[in-house]
């Protein structure tokens, strides 16, 4: 998708990466100021508030769950899997939009990415670490996490490579490691310059200790884009690949309605349409508080609203497939489990599931709507609860009625899982409250090289 | 055949009886009462308000296993011997006299049994439980000294007092014998617009005297899988005239006495009646067995103790919560719930049945063509087993229903009891359950009951998904559970197409209570929270028997296994064996026309197959 390659008469995408009118200074300015200039604004201490006393909530909700074991959740026999895993789930895909953005994008060259990438790669990191939490809590015995690992020990026991249980551990730690990394080697230049603008000693140590010496030279230049396309190319295939293994969890499973051959892109799609449906949700408030819609322009909300579009549709596609293999196979486990989802206990969660992902989100086709940053950030929230609900189908509803109807069960959360879910979103809005707070939440480098091209631009061809 | 004289020394008519004591305590007349075991104050017939009575008593003494009800009431309560514990007599249905042997020594000082506490007020206070019944046959018999010695070691030796069963004797019935029977079986079939009760012993805990026994309380009745409650069972169709629905708590009325119950409908049970099991409602009965439940005796009289007419039931606008571990199984608000499971069950070929004629034209209906397809479809080359392979048939024409091997699995395999709020939340731990469904409708359905353990898949889905390998094939084809390298993850129960394996979500074995430490078997790991565990075909009794065999140099002979549910089966449903050996028992069964798989076309490769169902109804009776 080349947005200059566009035909349409199209306000948003035609509109600029870059306001017109900004200089070198004043870029640098704009973004360094939040962190540097502002201090601890009233409206910024509110929200931490209320995202630090989620966390507290979370803290609670663990230590219980360690104290008592995964009983205090509403899992059971044969619904083994409930809260936990739908939340891993949802966690990791949101995590797909900042390495789709600052790796895939910069590879293709896409110039809107720059403004978003920073905060989109942020957010792909503290979801990674909502998610990591997940698995962990949901074993029965989380202390002995390590037997996932292969280490060398005196019984020369091994994990079970076959489980793709054990496949998530690798590809998830990679993911993670790769996104911090990325994200790390990208704000170095940028950590510099707040070294440099800081008037607090404390802060010249700190953000001194992190910007790892640089100095700006043409060697460290030369090698910033070496390491960063490296990282590009390392992160490309980890954005297909983590949500696929995860998707190996449902697949490889005898579990109807999990063992399908459509999860992994359908899985990879989900992800994506998920993680731009929660940058939106993020960059539409963060720019309007911080009052940078110069920076982040009617443009990238356009592209983020197409992209999740697209994806939707893929998603849409995923779920009339599998209705239609449901049907097409003839195997009656299968059938009933599709029926299950339509018209048994659960049938309200189905029908509530495709109309957030796939009946509302088409109403993006409209310019208008696109253009409409209110409507574009209900339409995200709406997406982000659909992909949890997707989520919740997937594992609960197909384990509840599996293959012998004597051990057919319902599930109900309890406090306790509903307790550590919101308890997740507060360690992600409580690490993204300190992100905006101290750390340059735009990347100066690249919002820099962009001057000289928009104000080129803003000249009358 | 022959007849006996009735084995009971004096008969007498019980309940008749006890209301003369009551009548007599109630007069003051009773200066000293001896309660040696029972609890009338809790089940006595509720016109006799015996509680009252008992205290218009001076001395009251009570001799029990617990301190109940009764006891409660009694200035003494003097701990029994349980009967293990303690020596006696006794004689069997042909009157063959045998003298009861303790199995143990009293696991706790200072109880008694009961000879004790009569001797208390004969000739010899403080004389032995042995001594009692040893000095008694010696008075008997003619023996003296060493001879006795003799005949003594003798009984002790054999368990009988040999020649000491009743002579036959001649009888002839009655000649008005028929008569009356015969007019009595219009009265109770007519159609009476009254509501008729019915009090019937729990299967579990029998007249309550079980009541804190946790594996009973939380053994699965026979047809409506509930545990820790009894229920006021009704048909549907009575349901829907008294306008009642599952789990509504109601108050039960009978001639001014009321008790209150939870509705529970059941399927095929007969209209216009409801019956109501005793034993719970227990006020003091334990750590278990207090609380849970209805007391039926509340509205149970001398008169009627077993059925009553005239009950009304009326409505609390309340709601009563049942644990059953058949969830489906509840009709819910609409009658629906246990149909939908049941339809698919027989969609599936879970139950396979046939009529003999449909068995005599196909002895093969049994057979799943998919199955058959399905099987050798891999890439990989089958493991070869060598030496044992071992495997269970069992034989859905032979079983009941009865849940003996459930208890035998929990009491072998040292299966935690969870209690009545776990069960509710899906997580009870039995390794073998019995699967009830239902064919043919509400009124007057078909009951198939289908025992599951572990299948011990030779394709085992639970074993590829565990991330850490803690269940693995074994040789001999188990699917073995190594509970200290489990993890947690419950990924093998999410892909366990039979829902067999079990998870301990909270810390259940109870690791505190002393009194526990005996009843486990010190041969299987007392599993922690946050492990799954499953059925292993008992191995430890594999794995005993296989030892003894090595060092006698032989094969384990068929039969020599016997795993805890086969031995407690009283149908003989349950056989397990080498499948390795064409000519054990197990193999035999498997190879007839009847044996199938579950779900066989998932390619599970079961070890534990079943033998369908053949019905050969008597023609007079169904439709």
């Amino acid at each position: 998708m080349d947005p200059e390659g566009s035909q349409n008469i199209n306000e948003a995408s035609q509109a600029p990466v870059l306001e017109p009118g900004h200089t070198l200074s004043s870029v640098t300015e704009k973004i360094s100021s939040i962190v540097l200039g502002r201090g601890t604004t009233k409206g910024w201490m509110f929200g931490f508030a209320i995202a630090f006393a989620l966390l507290m909530l979370l803290n609670v909700a663990v230590t219980y769950l360690l104290v008592k074991g995964v009983g205090i959740w509403g899992i059971r026999i044969p619904i083994a899997w409930g809260f936990a895993i739908v939340n891993f789930v949802w966690w990791i895909g949101i995590g797909h939009a900042g390495t789709l953005i600052s790796a895939i994008l910069l590879l293709l060259h896409q110039k809107w990415r720059t403004s978003i990438n920073r905060f989109a790669e942020a957010m792909t990191i503290f979801a990674v670490a909502c998610a990591g939490m997940f698995p962990l809590l949901h074993m029965g015995r989380p202390w002995l996490f390590f037997y996932l690992m292969p280490y060398p020990n005196a019984m020369w026991l091994w994990p079970q490579f076959r489980s793709p249980l054990v496949w998530d551990v690798f590809a998830v730690s990679t993911y993670a490691t790769v996104s911090l990394l990325f994200w790390f080697v990208g704000m170095v230049p940028d950590l510099a310059t707040l070294r440099d603008r800081a008037k607090n000693r404390a802060a010249r140590i700190i953000y001194g200790v992190l910007a790892m010496g640089w100095r700006g030279s043409a060697v460290h230049w030369s090698r910033y884009e070496t390491a960063s396309l490296l990282l590009a190319g390392l992160a490309t295939p980890l954005v297909v690949s983590v949500h696929t293994v995860v998707s190996f969890d449902f697949s490889v499973a005898i579990v109807p309605g999990w063992h399908s051959t459509i999860f992994p892109p359908y899985f990879v799609a989900g992800a994506i349409y998920s993680g731009f449906a929660m940058v939106i949700t993020l960059a539409i408030p963060i720019r309007k508080f911080y009052h940078l819609e110069d920076l982040v322009t009617m443009r990238h909300l356009d592209n983020m609203a197409k992209v999740m579009l697209a994806t939707g549709v893929i998603v849409a596609y995923g779920y009339m497939m599998e209705t239609f293999i449901a049907f097409y196979s003839g195997n009656q486990y299968d059938r009933y489990m599709i029926m299950n989802r339509m018209t048994g206990p659960y049938a309200f969660f189905y029908w509530l599931l495709i109309a957030c992902n796939i009946v509302i989100p088409q109403v993006l086709w409209s310019r208008r709507v696109r253009n409409s940053v209110p409507i574009l950030f209900v339409v995200a929230l709406i997406v982000n609860v659909g992909m949890w609900l997707e989520r919740f189908v997937i594992v609960v509803v197909s384990l509840h009625r599996d293959y012998i109807p004597s051990a057919w069960g319902t599930y109900m959360p309890t406090r306790w899982d509903w307790a550590t879910y919101v308890g997740t979103i507060g360690l992600f809005l409580t690490l993204f409250y300190l992100f905006i707070r101290f750390l340059p939440m735009i990347s100066i480098v690249e919002m820099r090289s962009l001057v000289e091209e928009t104000n080129e631009e803003g000249q009358p061809k | 055949m022959y007849y006996t004289d009735p084995l009971d020394a004096d008969p007498v008519d019980g309940i008749e009886s006890l209301g003369t004591l009551v009548n007599d305590m109630k007069a003051g007349k009773v200066d000293a009462l001896l309660i040696l075991g029972g609890n009338p104050v809790y089940d006595a017939p509720a016109d006799f308000d015996f509680g009252p009575a008992l205290l218009n008593v001076k001395l009251r003494i009570h001799s029990g296993l617990y301190y109940d009800e009764t006891g409660e009431l009694c200035q003494w309560h003097v701990p029994a011997t349980h009967y293990l514990e303690s020596w006696g007599d006794a004689r069997a249905y042909d009157g063959t006299i045998g003298i009861i042997q303790p199995l143990i020594a009293p696991l706790y000082e200072g109880c008694h049994s009961a000879y004790e506490i009569t001797a208390l007020l004969g000739s010899d206070p403080g004389k032995s439980n042995h001594d009692i019944v040893r000095d008694y046959w010696a008075g008997q018999r003619p023996e003296k000294e060493k001879a006795f010695e003799d005949f003594w070691e003798r009984s002790l030796h054999d368990g009988i007092i040999a020649g000491t069963a009743l002579p036959a004797i001649s009888v002839s019935a009655r000649s008005d014998f028929a008569k009356p029977a015969a007019a009595q079986a219009p009265a109770t079939a007519a159609s009476s617009p009254d509501l008729e009760i019915s009090f019937r012993p729990d299967p579990a805990i029998f007249d309550g005297r079980f009541a804190n026994n946790g594996w009973l309380q939380e053994l699965p009745k026979p047809n409506t899988r509930l545990t820790w409650d009894n229920a006021a069972m009704i048909g549907a169709g009575t349901a829907q005239h008294l306008n009642v629905t599952a789990g509504d708590y109601v108050k039960l009325q009978l001639n001014g006495r009321e008790t209150k119950a939870g509705i529970m409908i059941v399927p095929g049970h007969a209209e216009n009646s409801i019956t109501l099991h005793l034993g719970y409602g227990r006020r003091r009965a334990g750590k278990v067995g207090t609380g849970p439940g209805f007391n039926a005796n509340f509205i149970r009289t001398s008169a009627s103790p077993w059925s009553a007419t005239g009950l009304r039931v009326e409505k609390t606008g309340k709601q009563y919560y049942f644990a059953v571990t058949q969830h489906q199984y509840i009709i819910d608000h609409q009658g629906r719930g246990s149909e939908e499971a049941s339809d698919a069950a027989f969609h599936r070929d879970l139950i396979q049945v046939a009529t003999l004629e449909e068995f005599r034209a196909n002895p093969n209906f049994a057979r799943d063509p998919n199955e058959e397809a399905t099987r050798g479809l891999t890439l990989y080359p089958g493991f070869k087993y060598e030496g044992y392979a071992w495997g269970m048939s069992i034989d859905l024409n032979k079983c009941v229903g009865c849940n003996a091997c459930v208890v035998a699995c929990q009491s072998e395999n040292n299966i935690a009891v969870v209690g009545k709020e776990q069960v509710m939340a899906g997580r009870a731990m039995h390794w073998i359950r019995v699967d009830t469904y239902f064919r043919g409708g509400l009124e007057n359905p078909e009951m198939y009951y289908e025992p599951m353990p572990c299948m011990q898949c030779e394709n085992a889905p639970c074993e590829v998904v565990c991330p850490v390998g803690a269940t693995t094939h074994s040789p001999e084809g188990l699917n073995e559970m190594t509970y200290n390298r489990c993890v947690g993850t419950r990924y093998c129960s999410n892909n366990c197409p039979y829902k067999v394996r079990r998870f301990n979500f909270f810390l259940f074995s109870d690791w505190q209570t002393p009194s526990l430490y005996g009843v486990r078997n010190p041969n299987v790991t007392v599993r922690s929270r946050g492990v799954m565990e499953k059925c292993t075909y008992c191995v430890q009794r594999i794995n005993a028997a296989k030892i003894r065999s090595e060092e006698e140099n032989r094969p384990v002979h068929d039969g020599e296994i016997v795993t805890a549910c086969q031995g407690a089966c009283p149908a003989d449903a349950i056989v397990f064996g080498n499948i390795n050996d064409p000519n054990s028992r197990v193999a035999k069964l498997k190879a007839q026309s009847r044996n199938y798989s579950l779900v066989g076309e998932l390619n599970t490769k079961p070890r534990t197959t079943y033998l369908a169902r053949v019905r050969n109804p008597n023609p007079e009776i169904h439709e």
